[in-house]
C-alpha cells in the first residue's frame, strides 16, 4: 500500500471513528429501549444532540473548568491516534488515563456540590477499572511478545489464549459506558450526571467528543482480540466480537441496579484481576506443560 | 578544573561556609554567606559535570591521601576515623541526654564494629578512596542544584526565627555530607558521611524544640541510626571476608566470596530505613513537624534520596542473587502501594507529599529490584524528577502556610486567585510528578520491564498504586483549582509574595519544565554513560520512543496556553452552579474518602507485610551462605 493511502485511511479512522461509536452507542439506545417495552430514539439522535449542543451559546461557570474539558478530549483523542498509528500500548494507556483524570479535575474547578461528588466519584471509577485495563493490556503484550499495536495486529491467537482478559475487558467497559451496576459517577437519578453537570453547551460537546474517542480506543482493543490473513474474516470477525462485547454490557445493564462505590472498588478489584491472573496462570500452565 | 578538586570543594566548601555562617555573629553576613555558597555549589555542580562530559570518560578516579592542615600533613582517613568515633560518642550522647536506651545501643552497637575495624585495618589503604562516576555526578547535581534552591529559599522562610544561624549551618553541612557520601569509594568514608547526615536530620527535626519536635527527631535518629547499625556490620562483613574497603572492588567481585550476600542485605536494610521504607516509614511522617524548607530537603536532594542511591550504586550485587531481587523489590512495590492508599485519606498537605515521597523511592527501589538496564535508567530518572518536583511541591506548601496559615489542602480553596504564583507552581508539581513525561516516562519503562522479566505481584501491586496516586493528587489539583468564574478577591485577601519565593519557586518550575522537554538529552548525557558503564548497553538512544510523551507535553502546554487566550468570560456567558433548586450554604466534601478504614489499621497490615518481607531478606541472606 502507498503510504499516502495508508496516511488517508488512518486520518479517516481519527475523523470518523467517535462518530461511528456515537452511531454505535444509539444502536445500544434503541436496543436498550427495545428490551424495555419502549421504542427509543432515532439512531442518529446522539449525533443530533452533539450537533446542536455545538451551535448553542457558551455558557460557562470559570475558565479552568474549560481548559480541563479541551486536554480531556486532546489526551484521549491522542490516545487513539497513538492507537491508529500502532504505537506502544502502555503510552497509549498513559494519554488515555491522563485524559480520565484532567476529565474529574475539570469537574473540581467548579464549585458545585453534584459536579464534586461526581468528580470524587469518577475518581474511584478510575481507581477501580484502571488497574484491570493496564493488567490486560500488558498480558496482551507479554503473549504478543511486543507492545506495540502495529505488531499486535499480526498476532492470530489472542482470543484462544486470553478468553478471560476478554472478560475483564468488558467489566472495564461497562465502567467506562457509565452502565449499571457501576455508573456512579454519572448517577443521574442521585446527582445528575455528576462531572458533567456544569458543562453545557458547546462544552458539554467538547467532553461528549472524548467520551467518543474513549469508547473508541475500548473497541479498539477489543478488535485486537483477532487477526486473520483473510482481511474479510478479519473484519467480520471484528465486528461480531464488539457486538458481542456491546450486548453483554447492554444485557448487564438492564438486568441490574447500581451497586455502591464500594461494591465496584470490591468487584473490580476482586473479579477483574483474578480473573486476569487466573488466564496468566492458565498460559504460564500450558506453557510449561508445552502445548504452547 | 580537575575534577578530583571539583569533588572536594563540592563537600568541602558547604561545610565551612556553614561554619563561617555559624562564626558570623550579623544575620545579613549569614545571610551572604549561605547565598554565595548556593550559587557557587550549583556553578561547580555544573563544572564537574562539565569535566566529566569534556573528558569523555565514564569514570574519574582519584586518591585522596592527605590533607594538609597548618603545614602538617594528615591523613584523611585518620581524619575522618577521629570525626566518626566523635559522632559515635555523640550520639551516645543524645542518648544519655534523652534517656533513651534504643539510641545509647545503636551508638554502641556502631561504636564497637567500627573500632574493631579500625584496628584492624590500620594501614590499610583504598585506592582510589574517590570515584566519580555519572550517578555520583547526577546525584551531585541534584544535591548541589535542587539542594542550593532549598536552602536560598529557607532565607526568607526562617527570616523570623531565632536559631537561624545554626540552622543555615546545618542545613549546608547536610549538602556537604551527600557531597561527601556520593564521591567516596571508601565504604569507611562512605559509612561517615552517612551518619552526618542522620545527625544533621535529627538536628534539623528538633529545631524547634518543643515537645513533638524533640520526640519526632529521636524517632528520626532512632530508625536511621538502627539502619547505620546494619551498615556497619555490613562493611565488617565486607572487611573480614574480602579484605577490601573499595566499593568499587566488592561490586565488581561477582559475589563469589563466602558470606557476599549477607552484607548486600545489610546494606539494603540500611538504604530502607535511609529512604523509610515501609515498615520504617514512621520517622519521615515524624519529620513534618520540622520547619518547611527542612521537609523539601530531606525529601528531595538529601537524606532519603542517599538510601536510593545506595540502593542504585550496589545494584550490580543486589543481582549476585535472584530471591534479593525479588524481595527489594517487593519491598518498593509495598511501600509505593501502601502509602497511595494511606495518601488517599489525608488531608494535610505536608502529609500527603510525606506519602507520595516513600511511594515514589518505592518505585526507584521496584526498578533496582527489576535490575534491567532500562529499569536501573528509569530508576534514574525517577530519582532526579522526584528531587525537583517534590522540592517545588513543598516549597509551595511552605509558602501557602506562611501566607494563608494553613497546611490542609480542603482550606486551599481559591488559591488560584489567593496565590496565583503558587498555585500555578503547585500544579506544574503536581502535573510533573504525575503525568507525561515524567512520571509517565519512567513509569512506563517500569511497568513494561517488570512485565517481560516477570514480576507479577510486582505488576499488580504497581497497577493498583498508580491507578490510586492519581486519585489523591488529581483530588488536590481540583481543590486549588476551585473557583468562580472571576477572581475578584478583596485587596486584604491577595497577598503580594516575597521576592526570594518568587525566584526559587520560578527556578524550580523552570527545571521542572526543562528537564521535560529535554528528557531524551538527560537520559543521553547523564544516565546512558553510567548504564554503559554498569551493563555495556544502553537501552534508551533512539528519540522516537521518547516523542510521543513530548508530543503530549507540548500538546499540555498548547491547549492550556490557547484556551486562556481564545475562552473569553464575558458577563452574560456566566451561569451559576446547579443546586437542585434549593439554596444552601455548603462545605465541599473533601473528607469524600472518609476514614472508614482508619490510617492505622492499614499501615499495620502494610508494616506486618513489610516486615515479613525484610525478615526474609535477611534469613535469605544468611541461609545462602550456610547451605
Amino acid at each position: 500500500m502507498d503510504w499516502w493511502v495508508l496516511l488517508a485511511i488512518q486520518i479517516a479512522i481519527i475523523v470518523l471513528a467517535p462518530f461511528l461509536a456515537a452511531i454505535l452507542l444509539g444502536l445500544d439506545r434503541i436496543i436498550t429501549a427495545r428490551m424495555q417495552n419502549r421504542v427509543g430514539p432515532p439512531v442518529l439522535q446522539v449525533l443530533y444532540d452533539f450537533f446542536k449542543l455545538i451551535g448553542k451559546k457558551p455558557m460557562l461557570l470559570n475558565r479552568p473548568q474549560v481548559i480541563f474539558a479541551v486536554l480531556y478530549l486532546m489526551f484521549v483523542a491522542f490516545a487513539f491516534v497513538l492507537f491508529v498509528l500502532g504505537l506502544d500500548l502502555i503510552i497509549i494507556f498513559f494519554a488515555a488515563a491522563a485524559g480520565s483524570v484532567f476529565l474529574a479535575v475539570g469537574a473540581f474547578t467548579v464549585r458545585s456540590p453534584y459536579s464534586h461528588m461526581g468528580a470524587n466519584r469518577e475518581l474511584l471509577q478510575i481507581a477501580a477499572y484502571e488497574p484491570v485495563f493496564l493488567l490486560a493490556l500488558l498480558l496482551i503484550g507479554i503473549q504478543a511478545g511486543s507492545f506495540n499495536v502495529a505488531d499486535l495486529y499480526a498476532v492470530g491467537d489472542l482470543m484462544i489464549l486470553l478468553p478471560l482478559v476478554f472478560v475483564a475487558l468488558i467489566a472495564v467497559l461497562v465502567i467506562k459506558l457509565q452502565k449499571s451496576p457501576y455508573d456512579v459517577a454519572t448517577a443521574h437519578q442521585e446527582i445528575v450526571s455528576g462531572p458533567y453537570i456544569e458543562y453545557s453547551g458547546p462544552y458539554l460537546a467538547i467532553t461528549k467528543l472524548g467520551h467518543w474517542y474513549e469508547f473508541a480506543l475500548m473497541l479498539g482493543v477489543i478488535t485486537l482480540f483477532f487477526n486473520s490473513d483473510n482481511i474479510v474474516v478479519s473484519i467480520i470477525v471484528k465486528i461480531a466480537l464488539i457486538a458481542v462485547a456491546m450486548l453483554v454490557v447492554q444485557v448487564i445493564d438492564n438486568v441490574t441496579a447500581r451497586l455502591t462505590k464500594e461494591r465496584m472498588l470490591k468487584f473490580t478489584a476482586t473479579f477483574g484481576i483474578i480473573v486476569i491472573a487466573a488466564n496468566y496462570a492458565i498460559i504460564v500452565v500450558l506453557q510449561n506443560v508445552g502445548v504452547i | 578544573m580537575n575534577a578530583g578538586l571539583l569533588a572536594l570543594l563540592l563537600v568541602f566548601l558547604p561545610v565551612l561556609m556553614g561554619l563561617l555562617s555559624l562564626a558570623a555573629r550579623k544575620i545579613s553576613v549569614q545571610k551572604a554567606v549561605v547565598g554565595i555558597m548556593a550559587i557557587t555549589m550549583v556553578l561547580l555542580s555544573l563544572a564537574l559535570f562539565w569535566e566529566m562530559y569534556s573528558t569523555g570518560a565514564d569514570v574519574l578516579s582519584f586518591d585522596a591521601d592527605e590533607i594538609l592542615i597548618a603545614g602538617v600533613g594528615i591523613p584523611i582517613s585518620l581524619l575522618i576515623a577521629a570525626l566518626d568515633f566523635a559522632l559515635m560518642a555523640y550520639f551516645i550522647f543524645i542518648g544519655v541526654q534523652y534517656r533513651n536506651t534504643v539510641v545509647i545501643i545503636f551508638g554502641l552497637l556502631q561504636l564497637i564494629p567500627l573500632g574493631i575495624l579500625e584496628a584492624m585495618e590500620f594501614g590499610h589503604t583504598v585506592s582510589p578512596s574517590i570515584v566519580i562516576d555519572y550517578l555520583a555526578v547526577i546525584m551531585a547535581l541534584v544535591i548541589s542544584i535542587v539542594g542550593s534552591i532549598i536552602i536560598v529559599y529557607a532565607l526568607k522562610y526562617m527570616d523570623e526565627d531565632q536559631r537561624q544561624a545554626r540552622f543555615f549551618a546545618v542545613m549546608t553541612i547536610f549538602l556537604g555530607a551527600m557531597n561527601g557520601a556520593v564521591f567516596s569509594n571508601n565504604l569507611l568514608w562512605l559509612f561517615f558521611f552517612w551518619e552526618v547526615t542522620t545527625l544533621c536530620c535529627f538536628l534539623l527535626i528538633r529545631h524547634e524544640r518543643t515537645k513533638e519536635a524533640n520526640e519526632s527527631a529521636l524517632r528520626a535518629l532512632i530508625y536511621t541510626l538502627g539502619g547505620g547499625v546494619a551498615f556497619a556490620f555490613a562493611i565488617v562483613l565486607i572487611f573480614t571476608q574480602m579484605e577490601t574497603l573499595s566499593l568499587e572492588e566488592v561490586l565488581v567481585s561477582g559475589g563469589i566470596a563466602a558470606w557476599a550476600i549477607a552484607p548486600v542485605a545489610l546494606m539494603a536494610l540500611a538504604a530502607f530505613t535511609k529512604a523509610a521504607q515501609v515498615p520504617f516509614q514512621s520517622w519521615l511522617l515524624g519529620a513534618m513537624i520540622a520547619p518547611t524548607p527542612v521537609s523539601a530537603l530531606l525529601h528531595s536532594s538529601t537524606m532519603v534520596k542517599l538510601g536510593v542511591y545506595l540502593l542504585i550504586r550496589i545494584s550490580p550485587a543486589i543481582a549476585w542473587e535472584t530471591s534479593l531481587m525479588w524481595l527489594v523489590a517487593s519491598v518498593g512495590a509495598i511501600s509505593f502501594l501502601g502509602t497511595a492508599i494511606l495518601a488517599v485519606m489525608q488531608t494535610n498537605a505536608k502529609r500527603v507529599l510525606a506519602y507520595s515521597t516513600i511511594g515514589n523511592l518505592g518505585l526507584i527501589i521496584m526498578c533496582v529490584g527489576i535490575n534491567t538496564s532500562f529499569a536501573i535508567s528509569a530508576a534514574i530518572v525517577l530519582l532526579i524528577f522526584h528531587a525537583v518536583s517534590k522540592a517545588l511541591l513543598f516549597m509551595t506548601v511552605g509558602v501557602v502556610k506562611h501566607e494563608a496559615q494553613t497546611l490542609d489542602i480542603e482550606e486551599m480553596e481559591n488559591l488560584r486567585c489567593k496565590l496565583p504564583f503558587v498555585a500555578g507552581a503547585m500544579l506544574i508539581g503536581i502535573f510533573t510528578i504525575m503525568l507525561p513525561p515524567f512520571g509517565m516516562f519512567a513509569g512506563k519503562w517500569l511497568i513494561v520491564e517488570a512485565a517481560s522479566s516477570g514480576f507479577p505481584i510486582v505488576i499488580l501491586l504497581l497497577a493498583i498504586g498508580s491507578a490510586v496516586t492519581a486519585l489523591y493528587y488529581a483530588k488536590w489539583m481540583g481543590r486549588i483549582m476551585t473557583v468562580g468564574a472571576t477572581c475578584d478577591l478583596p485587596a486584604a485577601v491577595k497577598s503580594k509574595l516575597s521576592k526570594i519565593y518568587k525566584i526559587t519557586l520560578g527556578a524550580l518550575v523552570a527545571c521542572a519544565i526543562a528537564l521535560s522537554l529535554l528528557i531524551f538529552q538527560v537520559v543521553q548525557y547523564l544516565v546512558n554513560p553510567y548504564i554503559l558503564s554498569v551493563f555495556g548497553e544502553t537501552p534508551l538512544s533512539d528519540f522516537e520512543a521518547v516523542l510521543p510523551l513530548i508530543v503530549m507535553l507540548v500538546l499540555f502546554g498548547g491547549v492550556v496556553l490557547l484556551t486562556m487566550k481564545f475562552v473569553k468570560i464575558r458577563p452574560d456567558m456566566v451561569s451559576t452552579s446547579y443546586m437542585g433548586g434549593e439554596n444552601f450554604e455548603y462545605k465541599l466534601a473533601g473528607a469524600y474518602y472518609d476514614k472508614r478504614v482508619p490510617d492505622a489499621g492499614v499501615t499495620y497490615i502494610f508494616n506486618f507485610v513489610a516486615t515479613i518481607v525484610v525478615v526474609a531478606m535477611l534469613m535469605v541472606a544468611l541461609l545462602t551462605e550456610v547451605i
